[in-house]
């Protein structure tokens, strides 16, 4: 059997002193790496001074200043939502009161509906509109409480005076004067004079003031 | 201009260094990890002290016994690194900074006044080797002297610095340094072996007061008297011829020396003492009572001592030595004895052993490991008065040292903040981070407070303005149509006996009903009915009226759908005509 021949490794043994590293003093060190450590030491210092006394410290103090202050606020705004929940409904109600007291108001925009109102009762009613003259046409005015000869001019409502002659028969009237009554418009007679005419008929001379709204 | 700059700065930065000179000295000092070597040809001898417990830790002698007995240090330089490696591998001593003991024999020393001088000019000055020439004779290639320099003394009132000045050949300085190295140590310090023994015996003093001391060195190789006080060192090398030491070695091994020939050989010996007391004779602080003796390589000096102290017997002289003096006659000094630096046991038994066996004293090692480069010049754990370094870099390393010792406490300081200022952030962090949420929490809660009671404030006008438009349009629409009320209420109002011919109204005035009536109790139904129904109404005409049949009269009434017809009449009827009035400013009130 044959032997196995061991191979036998040279160490390569370093020189000694390549074993050590001592300050190699053939050469001046530079104070450049020293320079750099205190701008280094100064920037640490600087970062620090600005966190404390520029970040920390100013965020403590405002949080002290503000703390009181904001539990005052934070129960406040508790209230002010229930109140202004509070307010939504009544915002809400409101609101739709005046719509519903709108509808009984022409629209300012849509003046043509109250002819088309007027002709069809009356059409309606078999009654003939003989003539349609507007008379005049003013804001809503009323006397200044402290100076009754001065008056608060409400450029939202408009009121617009029409004269209307009808010809009909009285019943017919009556249906007319129903039918309108049932729309619930704002309309008032100033004067009227009801005549009889031939035929069972009459004359109905009116002026009527109308109520307009621009809102 | 540049000139006066630059002194200011370095004015500036010697007033920075001189702020932070004991911080930056202990640095220094805590990282000079030192031992002491004596190198000849034939031995090294090693010691390390722990200063700051002043404990002697290491002490070896071992020769290197070379079967070459023509082995020196010059020429193998390799044998001997490589020995002296194995001795240090062995004492755990590699890598550290090591003190060199140079022969006094190989060192000059020179001591003599200059002129007092600005420091920055003085540093200037001495960068030069040739500007000590103009005080003292130099050897003439300075390029191959090692040169070192000590301000002993100051006399302000001559304006003179007294300085120790020493010089030695470079090359050997630099044969050694590069054969250390290659052992493993960092030589930086080089000082003449008369000095350690100096600075031990200094260290060794107790009285507050700096005492003179005087040291007669006698031996086969050193051979000089050495003299110091507080202001003054007088160094005088003792020529002896080789003769003499061959003569003064055998002079222990006679019987009787009490001859003259011995007395002559001694006194050639003692001349330099004798010329060394007549100098220092009544200088202040120079009043020497005792002289040490040293000798190495001779082993005992019994007779050669006695034979002295019979010379000059007004001075004591006191043989150093480390062997125990107690029960002994002889009149020794052991300096170790005073305990001004504590041995480990078996550090005291190889002192004793070579001073037995090898005739070597460990003072020179002594002295020479209590020696730190201490670049600040702060105070030392055992004070050194002499700091000769005769290291050819000696400037640039303690410089360098300088400049590593600022690196490492700028590294310090820089960690320490780091530490320091994460340290003080990480506390306040958690109180900072609650803080700033409160901060934000504020900025959002005001805006949402105001948010809320803007919408609130928004909300109440609005709904303060509609229920104005509410009020104004409701007041508008209470203004009911009275006559569509009238009219619709008219049939009902009128009686079946009256036909009306005409309706007249007023809006808010009155209404008037013309019409005729069949009778006066139709009228008067058609009175009171409009009483009840409109209020006030009032008669205004009545009158009698005739109609013609042919003429119809029809009054019509609706009620639920149906037209009734009323009267139908034929020819000619009396009828009333009548108009009545209703006021109806009542009805609105």
């Amino acid at each position: 059997m044959a032997k196995k021949i061991k191979k036998i490794r040279r160490i390569k043994k370093k020189p000694i002193a390549s074993r050590f590293r001592f300050d190699d003093d053939s050469q001046n060190y530079s104070f450049k790496s020293n320079y750099k450590k205190v701008f280094y030491l100064f920037i640490l210092i600087a970062a620090y001074l600005m966190a404390h006394f520029g970040i920390i410290n100013p965020t403590v103090m405002k949080a002290q200043l503000y703390e009181p202050d904001l539990n005052t606020k934070k129960s406040a705004i508790e209230t002010g939502k229930q109140i202004q929940s509070d307010l939504t409904v009544k915002e809400k109600n409101i609101n739709s009161e005046f719509v519903y007291l709108k509808q009984s108001f022409f629209r300012v925009e849509q003046s043509e509906d109250f002819f088309k109102l007027l002709s069809n009762k009356a059409l309606d009613s078999r009654l003939t509109i003989a003539t349609i003259n507007k008379i005049s046409e003013e804001n809503y005015k009323e006397p200044k409480k402290d100076k009754p000869d001065e008056f608060d001019v409400y450029e939202n409502y408009t009121q617009v005076t029409y004269e209307i002659k009808y010809t009909g028969t009285f019943p017919d009237y009556l249906k007319f004067i129903e039918k309108i009554q049932n729309e619930d418009k704002s309309l008032i007679t100033n004067n009227a004079v009801i005549e009889k005419a031939d035929n069972g008929k009459i004359h109905i001379s009116t002026n009527l003031t109308l109520n307009f709204i621009n809102l | 201009m540049k000139e006066q700059i630059k002194r200011i700065i370095s004015i500036f930065l010697r007033l920075i260094l001189k702020l932070f000179k004991p911080i930056l000295g202990e640095i220094s000092l805590s990282k000079e990890n030192r031992i002491s070597i004596e190198l000849n040809n034939q031995a090294i001898t090693i010691c390390k002290i722990n200063s700051k417990k002043k404990v002697i830790t290491h002490y070896i002698y071992e020769e290197f016994n070379f079967e070459n007995p023509d082995t020196n240090i010059e020429n193998n330089q390799k044998i001997y690194s490589s020995k002296i490696y194995e001795i240090l591998a062995r004492e755990k001593l590699i890598g550290l900074e090591a003190n060199i003991i140079l022969p006094t024999s190989e060192v000059s020393l020179k001591t003599f006044s200059i002129p007092i001088m600005d420091q920055d000019i003085m540093d200037q000055q001495v960068k030069n080797p040739e500007f000590w020439k103009e005080f003292t004779d130099l050897p003439e290639q300075l390029d191959e002297t090692s040169l070192s320099h000590q301000i002993i003394y100051t006399n302000k009132v001559a304006q003179q610095y007294d300085v120790l000045l020493a010089f030695c050949n470079k090359k050997k300085i630099e044969t050694i340094n590069k054969l250390l190295k290659e052992a493993g140590v960092n030589p930086t310090l080089y000082e003449p072996k008369c000095l350690s023994i100096l600075n031990v015996i200094l260290a060794n003093q107790k009285t507050k007061e700096r005492e003179p001391v005087a040291l007669f060195e006698y031996g086969e190789k050193e051979n000089y008297f050495l003299l110091s006080s507080a202001d003054k060192l007088v160094f005088l090398e003792n020529p002896v011829r080789k003769e003499d030491a061959v003569l003064i070695e055998h002079l222990e091994k006679v019987s009787d020396a009490s001859g003259p020939f011995w007395s002559e050989v001694i006194d050639r010996y003692l001349n330099v003492v004798k010329a060394g007391l007549e100098e220092t004779k009544g200088i202040k602080g120079f009043d020497l009572k005792e002289i040490f003796v040293h000798t190495e390589g001779f082993g005992k000096s019994l007779n050669y001592i006695e034979i002295i102290r019979k010379k000059i017997p007004e001075i004591r002289f006191q043989e150093l030595t480390t062997l125990p003096l107690e029960g002994t006659s002889v009149d020794a000094k052991n300096l170790l004895e005073d305990k001004f630096i504590k041995l480990k046991s078996n550090v005291r038994e190889i002192m004793e052993k070579m001073s037995l066996s090898k005739g070597v004293g460990p003072y020179a090692n002594i002295g020479s490991s209590i020696r730190f480069l201490n670049p600040y010049d702060i105070t030392e754990p055992i004070k050194n008065y002499f700091k000769i370094n005769l290291h050819f870099l000696s400037e640039r390393i303690i410089k360098n040292k300088k400049i590593k010792t600022q690196n490492r406490f700028l590294n310090m300081i820089t960690l320490l903040f780091l530490i320091l200022f994460s340290s003080i952030i990480g506390l306040k962090a958690p109180e900072y981070i609650n803080k700033s949420r409160i901060v934000n929490e504020y900025q959002t809660t005001v805006s949402l407070y105001d948010q809320i009671y803007e919408d609130i404030k928004n909300k109440n006008a609005h709904i303060q303005k509609i229920d104005l438009e509410k009020k104004l349009a409701s007041k508008i629409l209470t203004d009911k149509d009275q006559f569509a009320w009238l009219i619709a209420q008219t049939p009902s109002i009128v009686p079946k006996g009256v036909k009306i011919d005409k309706i007249e109204y007023q809006k808010g005035e009155h209404v008037t009903f013309q019409g005729v009536a069949l009778s006066d109790v139709d009228l008067n139904e058609f009175l009171k009915n409009l009483s009840e129904t409109l209020g006030n109404s009032e008669l205004t005409t009545m009158s009698m009226a005739e109609v013609n049949l042919d003429q119809e009269i029809e009054t019509s009434q609706e009620k639920e759908g149906e037209v009734e017809q009323m009267t139908s009449l034929s020819n000619s009827v009396r009828l009333k005509n009548f108009s009545i009035k209703v006021n109806l400013k009542r009805m609105n009130g």
